[in-house]
């Protein structure tokens, strides 16, 4: 059974169709990939999944719950399904460690010890057990991107989402961000991710999809689309970006 | 209640003039040394910047109360002729909106890009008409907005010279409830609605241009 | 030269003889405005949430509390709560009524401030809580009331001071904060620039402790701004 699936989803802002009629089946374990230009509806994508954003039309299951069932809540949703931002949004009034445990103490119910050692745990996987302590604004942009995954693993959803997690980054250090996904994807995380590491894409994704206009143009294993490109559009974004 | 009308009327006729003639000489008063006061502070004379700022901290860190309490009473104790009670009001809240309206000229001024005057010296311009010809202009627009939200402030505080007494419309309220108590609730709230009437349109009018402005 | 002449003429045994009079007035006005600041922030805190909620009703009722406080002098309030509100058979002591009617004034004005402190919180934060699973509650209290607060604080500041000015006006309505005191001292006495000089001099010095408090607290809780 897919974890997430989506069928004929429609979504416009105003007059503007920012999701002509998307359909997609993430299975568990899965890397998925959505690449495509900017405009293109990705990040509107990711947000239909956590309901942040809700559909005009179509179906979304995350782990057999139903999206739009108003009767599903929240914070259930939410707590199968984990994001992370490009714009890292930690924060600031609050340490490593607290961003991290407010989730679980507050949404799951842990009580504060074993918060703080769920979260130790969870820095200490993506390397910055030593920064616990410290507050955003003393953080690199990297350290801060890793203190969110650890944030939104802390919830353990069974789906990742990832919006451009490393667009707001300096190239030199867009790379231990990326080591920390890859090491999810090893555990065989599902995750969604919405990237322009093309690099990535092709290693470490197990599905591409290639999204142009609010529609999805062609998907299927990375490394078939990246050396053999099907449609029009494929090639000539892949041509820009490689 | 049938006393409440005739006492509204006597408020508003022997009051509401005193309220406005306070507010608006008092601005004139604000805006006219505001402009003095900010103006002498771009000047960056050492000096003349900690006299000014002196100044503003005093009449902004006192109570008005105080100061018109001490324009009326006090000044007199010093050798100063007496003055009458309305001109006090109008002194004490000049001089207040005075100290307001140099922070508002200040900031004004202050926040037009260095590069304007900057260029205007550089094309050979004096210091005197930069200031005339390029940075007030520009900085007018900006000071319309606080100098509204002032002109509210200082309508609302005028309301302190019935403490003094001016005859304002509280004055002409707390007259009129001395024979009739029973009638403090209803001429409150008919002067709560009037200053609520003439502030809250100034107010919205200095919103909207400010969010033009930006 | 004024200056001089004019001080020659002043004589402080007055304010000497009424020092405990003088003190006592003064921690009134301390108490006073401790308790309106309390008040206003409590008015502030919960008009800004009415405010910013997704209740029509809310913000409705937020607004028109907040616009009309504003826009009316807080002396009126005063005596409404304490002259008017006898009309409606509740009586409040003087103490009573201005620091309620001071708490209602300068928290309508919190209530703009804060309002305008929420809003610059980036949406972002509020995504970010929200995909957590943070209920619309949690997300207000955890998330962006502090980082609303630490952006509001200097305008609060001013405000709070504004409150420990406006402690004055209580002198209309009774004997019990310092310019109280200082008048009725004059109205026996009748000598009056020195009492309003030290008065002066109160108020300045206590804005100024006021004022580096809230410097303290400015600086204290933007250690880690981003």
């Amino acid at each position: 059974m897919a974890m997430v699936t989506m069928s004929h989803v429609r979504k416009a802002f105003g007059a503007n169709e920012v999701l002509k009629d998307i359909s997609l089946a993430v299975d568990p374990g899965e890397v998925c990939c959505i690449i495509g230009p900017s405009g293109s509806g990705k990040s509107t994508v990711l947000r239909c999944i956590n309901r942040l954003v809700t559909i005009d039309g179509g179906e979304v299951t995350v782990d057999g719950l139903q999206v739009t069932d108003p009767k599903v809540k929240d914070v259930d949703l939410r707590r199968r399904v984990g994001m992370v931002f490009q714009q890292f949004n930690l924060f600031p009034h609050m340490t490593a460690q607290q961003n991290v445990t407010l989730a679980p103490r507050k949404v799951r119910g842990l009580n504060q010890k074993e918060a703080d050692d769920l979260a130790m745990r969870l820095l200490a996987k993506v390397g910055l057990r030593e920064k616990a302590q410290q507050y955003p604004a003393q953080l690199s942009g990297g350290q801060q991107q890793r203190v969110a995954i650890a944030r939104a693993l802390a919830m353990e959803p069974k789906v990742m989402l990832f919006d451009e997690a490393t667009s707001a980054l300096d190239p030199e250090i867009t790379g231990e961000v990326l080591a920390v996904m890859r090491d999810l994807a090893v555990e065989r995380t599902t995750m969604i991710v919405v990237t322009h590491e093309m690099g990535f894409a092709r290693e470490v994704g197990t599905h591409l999809v290639f999204m142009d206009g609010g529609v999805i143009v062609e998907e299927g294993q990375p490394r078939a689309i990246f050396e053999h490109p099907q449609a029009e559009r494929t090639k000539a974004f892949l041509s820009k970006v490689l | 209640m049938s006393d409440f009308w005739p006492a509204l009327r006597d408020v508003i006729v022997y009051g509401l003039p005193n309220t406005i003639i306070m507010s608006v000489a008092a601005m004139a008063i604000a805006v006219g040394g505001g402009f003095v006061l900010g103006v002498l502070r771009a000047l960056r004379n050492k000096v003349l910047d900690a006299l000014v700022i002196a100044y503003v901290e005093i009449l902004r860190g006192i109570p008005v109360l105080i100061l018109m309490f001490f324009v009326f009473f006090g000044l007199p104790q010093l050798g100063f002729n007496a003055v009458g009670n309305l001109q006090s009001a109008i002194i004490a809240l000049g001089l207040w909106g005075a100290a307001n309206g140099a922070e508002i000229v200040r900031g004004a001024i202050f926040s037009i890009d260095k590069g304007q005057t900057e260029a205007g010296l550089a094309l050979g311009l004096n210091w005197l008409t930069v200031m005339t010809t390029i940075v007030l202009p520009q900085a007018s627009r900006r000071m319309i907005p606080p100098f509204m939200s002032l002109f509210t402030a200082v309508v609302e505080t005028s309301s302190l010279a019935a403490l003094i007494p001016v005859r304002d419309v509280l004055e002409s309220v707390r007259i009129k409830t001395e024979s009739e108590p029973s009638l403090w609730m209803p001429l409150l709230i008919a002067v709560l609605f009037i200053y609520f009437f003439i502030n809250y349109p100034i107010s919205l009018a200095s919103q909207r241009l400010e969010k033009r402005l930006a | 030269m004024i200056v001089i002449v004019a001080a020659a003429q002043l004589d402080f045994s007055i304010v000497k003889d009424s020092l405990p009079d003088l003190a006592r007035g003064a921690m009134w006005t301390y108490a006073i405005t401790a308790m309106g600041i309390v008040g206003a922030l409590f008015v502030g805190v919960v008009g800004a949430a009415m405010r910013t909620s997704n209740s029509r009703i809310a913000r409705t009722l937020a607004t028109a509390f907040a616009e009309f406080f504003r826009n009316t002098p807080p002396l009126v309030w005063i005596f409404f709560f304490f002259f008017a509100l006898p009309n409606a058979h509740i009586t409040l002591p003087a103490v009573a009524a201005g620091t309620i009617a001071l708490a209602f004034y300068q928290g309508a004005i919190a209530i703009e401030i804060l309002r305008a402190g929420i809003e610059a919180v980036p949406a972002g934060q509020r995504e970010a809580a929200s995909a957590l699973g943070l209920s619309p509650f949690q997300q207000f209290v955890y998330v962006v009331a502090p980082q609303a607060f630490r952006i509001s604080l200097p305008a609060l500041g001013n405000n709070l001071i504004a409150l420990l000015k406006n402690t004055s006006l209580i002198s209309a309505i009774g004997i019990i904060e310092i310019t109280g005191v200082a008048n009725d001292i004059i109205a026996i006495k009748l000598s009056s620039a020195e009492l309003f000089l030290t008065l002066g001099a109160f108020y300045l010095i206590s804005v100024f402790i006021l004022s580096a408090l809230l410097r303290f607290a400015e600086a204290r809780l933007s250690r880690y701004a981003v």
